[in-house]
């Protein structure tokens, strides 16, 4: 009997509606006790039943409805959140830096070979330089923006150049740290017992793809 | 039934010097309170009551006629709750009736446990033979080795009669204690300076109560006789004297004060000393249920001899499992409703956020293509960054002819020297060729240096090892030539 379920129950609902005194009270005055505790669970029922029920389904359907606009607004946060305004102007002033490295287009490079055999006549060496066709720069994972245009040259040192080889790395040096980006790819000396042959050199010229396909 | 009242008038003096057969009350101060609490002594008949506000009585009442069964119980408790007016609901009783059963017991002295199985066993039998009873053990003081207890059988029918009577009354019997327990309170007052054992005799409605005790309290034995001193004092006398020389013969206990308690007691003193012979010390005290009554009421409910201790301890349980469970019920109402609260604010913040976004939906698309297009461009810009910049070739001809001349041995000079970017590959080739003076071994050991030497640069040339050379300069004639020719050619920024 002691595991009786309803004799347990029994118990409960005793100790729960006890009234103080009066172990026999009728149902009314039992009902009256247990207000402390019904109210409370009653309460706690009905807010459960209302947010299961009403509040929670609700928000999730309107959260579900509005889900592509909320799509919207959180990637318009991931886009905001690629780069900063400051890091928009750093980008884009470093970009312009770029950009001046790059001849505008083949039109440009007569001028700018005439520029270089000034800088190394003066090195003690005289250039001749021809121009080849346009390197299309071999496609990547990104998209290529810039092409090369080639050049050859011939450098023949001055008959008042006694420093020969010192003056040419000099002389290669100064074409390195040109204004314009200018790639030397080929440098081969030729010499016999006691004179230099010839001295070619292979360089190439940065431009924008766009400029290279302007016609000239 | 008839009783005994006074009528309700102010006080004459203070309660317990007041005539306890009066229902006596202070005037301005009767007031119903919750708190007060009911005591009860019913003893033998007699039946008195009186309301204790903090444990001090207010105000008594006792019935005129004998009180013998539950039913007169009954009404002679209605009578008294009229009168006393009592507002609370805790009672407690001194009882002393036939169907409370006094018991003494030897039990094995061995042990507690051994002591508390053996008197299980005592009242089981007892109930086998009678009826279940509510029980409770008083230790007395024993003679012998054994452990001696005094056991109090209250039947349980009887109990759930009285209980039933006052839970009719929304009254709570917190506590039932047999008579002995007021005596034991109150035997130190009368015991003071005397260190030897005392009788007590306490009239107690339609009997006499005998109880022999050390002066601490301590219980050697208590005994009932259905006689009053007032009608039969020469047989009340006969069986004090008969306790005295069984308190000698059992406990070898010399008892030489005696006293009497009640109201008529000085009436038996004369008789009491003709048969308990001289020497003996008769006190006479005019000592009343009332003041049994209030050592009662100073009594923890949680006393060793309450019979209903148990019972208090269930409902001091209950209670606690109650309050727990409304404390339970109500934080948590009180946490789910903060909950709640905060669930509600956030809905209706998500809400305005949704409709908000509802409202912005095209300057909202408009931003992300704007933002889509600034990130492409930035991207773009990233690439033409490290397409220009990053990926320009570095200055490695003049260096690589600046360190070849600077590591070449003086032995040798160079004929034909070239350095090449190949966009294919990605990598830096050269190619060199002269000539080194000496023999085959000496050139081949300047070779190997410089090779060794132009490998471990920071250039970290590899040697093609089928493109090497090394092979004697031949001229004109047929003997052999002081120099070798040499070739290298090979790979820079290898690993």
């Amino acid at each position: 009997m002691k595991n009786n379920p309803s004799s347990h129950l029994k118990t409960c609902w005793q100790v729960l509606t006890e009234v103080p005194g009066w172990n026999d009270a009728p149902i009314y005055a039992r009902l009256a006790r247990s207000l402390p505790i019904v109210f409370p669970v009653f309460a706690i029922l009905a807010l459960v039943s209302w947010r299961s029920g009403y509040g929670a389904p609700r928000a999730e359907a309107e959260h579900a409805a509005l889900q592509p606009l909320l799509g919207l607004d959180a990637e318009i946060s991931t886009l905001q959140m690629g780069a900063s305004q400051a890091q928009v102007a750093d980008l884009n002033q470093r970009s312009a830096s770029s950009s001046r490295l790059l001849v505008s287009g083949p039109k440009e490079l007569p001028a700018l070979l005439q520029e270089l055999k000034t800088t190394l006549h003066s090195s003690g060496w005289d250039a001749t330089f021809q121009v080849g066709e346009i390197i299309e720069e071999s496609p990547e994972a990104s998209p290529t923006q810039i092409t090369f245009l080639p050049v050859r040259g011939k450098l023949k040192a001055q008959a008042s150049n006694q420093d020969r080889f010192s003056s040419l790395l000099a002389a290669l040096d100064r074409l390195s740290a040109y204004g314009k980006r200018i790639d030397l790819t080929r440098v081969a000396i030729r010499a016999d017992e006691s004179r230099w042959q010839a001295v070619e050199v292979n360089l190439r010229f940065v431009c924008s793809v766009l400029d290279a396909k302007t016609p000239q | 039934m008839t009783t005994t009242t006074s009528p309700v008038e102010p006080p004459q003096a203070e309660l317990t010097q007041a005539p306890f057969s009066t229902a006596t009350r202070r005037a301005g101060e009767y007031s119903r309170r919750p708190y007060d609490t009911l005591g009860i002594a019913w003893l033998n008949g007699s039946f008195q009551a009186a309301v204790f506000r903090r444990q001090v009585a207010k105000w008594a009442w006792t019935s005129s006629t004998p009180v013998r069964t539950p039913e007169e119980f009954e009404v002679a408790l209605d009578q008294a709750l009229v009168e006393l007016r009592f507002g609370g609901t805790e009672v407690f009783l001194i009882l002393e009736h036939d169907a409370f059963v006094h018991q003494p017991e030897q039990a094995p002295a061995f042990s507690e446990a051994a002591a508390r199985a053996y008197l299980r066993g005592r009242v089981e039998r007892f109930e086998k033979e009678h009826e279940p009873v509510l029980w409770v053990s008083q230790p007395t003081v024993s003679a012998r080795k054994e452990a001696t207890f005094l056991l109090h059988l209250l039947p349980t029918s009887f109990y759930n009669r009285i209980n039933g009577v006052l839970l009719e009354r929304h009254l709570d019997l917190a506590r039932i204690l047999p008579l002995a327990v007021p005596l034991q309170l109150i035997l130190p007052v009368l015991t003071q300076g005397k260190d030897r054992p005392v009788l007590v005799a306490a009239d107690t409605g339609e009997a006499t109560t005998v109880m022999v005790a050390q002066p601490d309290g301590q219980l050697l034995f208590a005994r009932t006789m259905l006689a009053r001193w007032e009608v039969d004092p020469a047989r009340i006398g006969v069986e004090i004297n008969r306790s005295v020389l069984y308190a000698k013969q059992q406990f070898s206990a010399v008892i030489d004060a005696l006293w009497l308690l009640g109201t008529a007691s000085e009436a038996a003193q004369t008789e009491v000393q003709a048969r308990c012979g001289a020497g003996k010390e008769i006190l006479v005290r005019n000592s009343t249920p009332l003041e049994w009554m209030e050592a009662v009421a100073k009594l923890t409910p949680r006393h060793p001899i309450n019979l209903v201790a148990g019972y208090l301890s269930r409902k001091r349980r209950h209670q606690l499992i109650r309050r727990t469970i409304i404390s339970v019920c109500w934080i948590s109402l009180v946490c789910l409703g903060l909950d709640t609260w905060a669930r509600v604010q956030e809905w209706t913040a998500q809400s305005q956020r949704f409709h908000a976004l509802e409202k912005n939906h095209g300057s909202m698309l408009a931003e992300r293509d704007r933002l889509v297009l600034r990130n492409a461009e930035m991207q773009r810009q990233r690439d033409f960054i490290r397409q220009v910049s990053e990926e320009r070739l570095p200055a490695v001809p003049s260096r690589f002819l600046g360190y070849v001349a600077s590591i070449l041995p003086a032995e040798a000079h160079l004929n034909e020297s070239s350095v090449k970017w190949d966009d294919g590959t990605k990598k830096w080739s050269f190619h060199l060729d002269g000539q080194v003076e000496g023999d085959e071994d000496t050139g081949r050991e300047l070779i190997d240096a410089f090779q060794k030497t132009l490998s471990h640069s920071a250039l970290r040339a590899k040697i093609n090892p089928g493109a090497r050379s090394l092979v004697p300069v031949t001229s004109s004639g047929l003997e052999a030539s002081a120099a070798q020719r040499f070739s290298l050619e090979g790979t820079l920024f290898e690993e």
